[in-house]
């Protein structure tokens, strides 16, 4: 325990800890892929240059992850920290004040951060799935962009 | 202030955390490591009546129990000075009752402890000494034997009569008794200062139910610290 931050570590059990974080993640993460899966759908002919066009979508969440979700998030702990009295206790530990701004900033935004990287996964994974170029990928030249089925059956015969 | 452990009338706690996380949490920020963290908190948890609770949400805790949680706290870094702010509230009898064993064992293991409290009873028996203070002033500050042989010394004690019923001008007849002073009139309930002898409390006694006071019940109403600090008559606690 001794290297632990103590702060940061009850905000992150505060928050629901591994669990909480997980489930969400996934649950975010799952929720985004069918998203990014219906925009492909729903292209005429399916297609998953939609996707190139959904990194600005993805782009404003992270802004509004980290800076509004995330700073939400410090505010409300620090807020519950003072109005609980806790802020009494903590003045008792030998915490250093750096070591608590920096439990504060990290902890409370550990579902903030986990978003952060699933977005960046993502985001990733879209640009590079739309920027496949369809002719060097699948031999035809005819279409603007991958057909999702004709890529998928194609990969399993390169296979 | 690694040696200082204070417990707040309200103790602050995190109501989202069970109990034995919220310890881990304080033993945490005093960098002990695992193993000596889960000892203290499951020593402490047992010491405070709370090893059945260890598992259980803070916020699901009754006001008593969340003191336990508070004292745990401060005790759990084993602090040479211990500061105490009505620590006995919200405690039922037994807790109170546990709660004095505790803080007699902590003052014969040599440590400091503070304590504020309006349950001056409970403090005879831990305490050593006691400061009695009114408007952030120390009015007196003694032993407890000091104050117990002060007051026995003194001429007068306080007396509390039951009458059977309210009757008019109660406090007007006790006043046209030579020696009582300091009347305090409730209905059916009168206290008052008399002399401390207790043949002159006898003859009070007959004195009040000639003049027709339906006296049911008649004694000195406290004893020891409780009637010290009435001698100094403090009325309003702060």
């Amino acid at each position: 325990m001794a290297s632990s931050n103590a702060i940061g570590w009850v905000q992150f059990k505060l928050l629901g800890g591994t669990r909480n974080l997980c489930v969400t993640s996934v649950a975010y993460a799952i929720v985004v892929i069918a998203v990014m899966f219906l925009a492909t759908q729903l292209e005429n002919p399916p297609s998953f240059a939609v996707l190139g066009r959904g990194a600005p979508v993805i782009m404003s969440v992270q802004l509004i992850v980290l800076l509004l979700y995330g700073t939400l998030r410090v505010g409300h702990a620090v807020r519950l920290d003072v109005n609980g009295s806790m802020i009494e206790s903590h003045r008792l530990m030998p915490v250093s004040s750096i070591s608590a701004v920096l439990g504060y900033l990290f902890g409370s935004t550990a579902q903030a951060f986990s978003l952060f990287v699933i977005n960046i996964v993502l985001g990733a994974a879209c640009v590079s799935v739309a920027s496949v170029s369809p002719g060097s990928r699948l031999g035809d030249a005819g279409h603007a962009g991958a057909r999702p089925d004709d890529l998928l059956a194609r990969s399993s015969r390169n296979a | 202030m690694r040696h200082v452990g204070f417990t707040p009338d309200t103790p602050g706690v995190y109501e989202g955390l069970t109990v034995r996380h919220f310890l881990q949490f304080i033993a945490m920020g005093y960098d002990f490591d695992t193993q000596d963290a889960n000892d203290r908190i499951d020593f402490w948890l047992e010491k405070v009546w709370l090893k059945e609770k260890a598992n259980q949400k803070i916020k699901t805790l009754s006001r008593g129990m969340r003191q336990r949680v508070g004292l745990a706290r401060t005790l759990l870094t084993n602090p040479a000075l211990v500061l105490l702010d009505e620590p006995a509230a919200g405690l039922d009898p037994a807790g109170r009752v546990q709660f004095r064993q505790l803080l007699c064992d902590l003052r014969d293991q040599g440590k400091a402890l503070i304590v504020s409290s309006h349950i001056l009873a409970d403090m005879e028996d831990y305490c050593t000494h006691i400061g009695i203070m009114s408007q952030g002033s120390m009015m007196r500050f003694a032993t407890v034997a000091e104050l117990a042989k002060e007051t026995a010394a003194s001429g007068s004690c306080r007396y509390q009569m039951i009458i059977a019923r309210a009757i008019p001008r109660l406090e007007e007849t006790l006043q046209s008794i030579a020696g009582i002073s300091r009347i305090e009139v409730n209905r059916e309930r009168a206290v008052f200062d008399y002399a401390r002898n207790s043949e002159a409390a006898a003859e009070l006694l007959v004195n009040m139910i000639r003049r027709g006071i339906p006296v049911s019940a008649f004694g000195p109403q406290s004893v020891g610290l409780e009637e010290a600090y009435l001698r100094f008559g403090i009325r309003q606690v702060d």
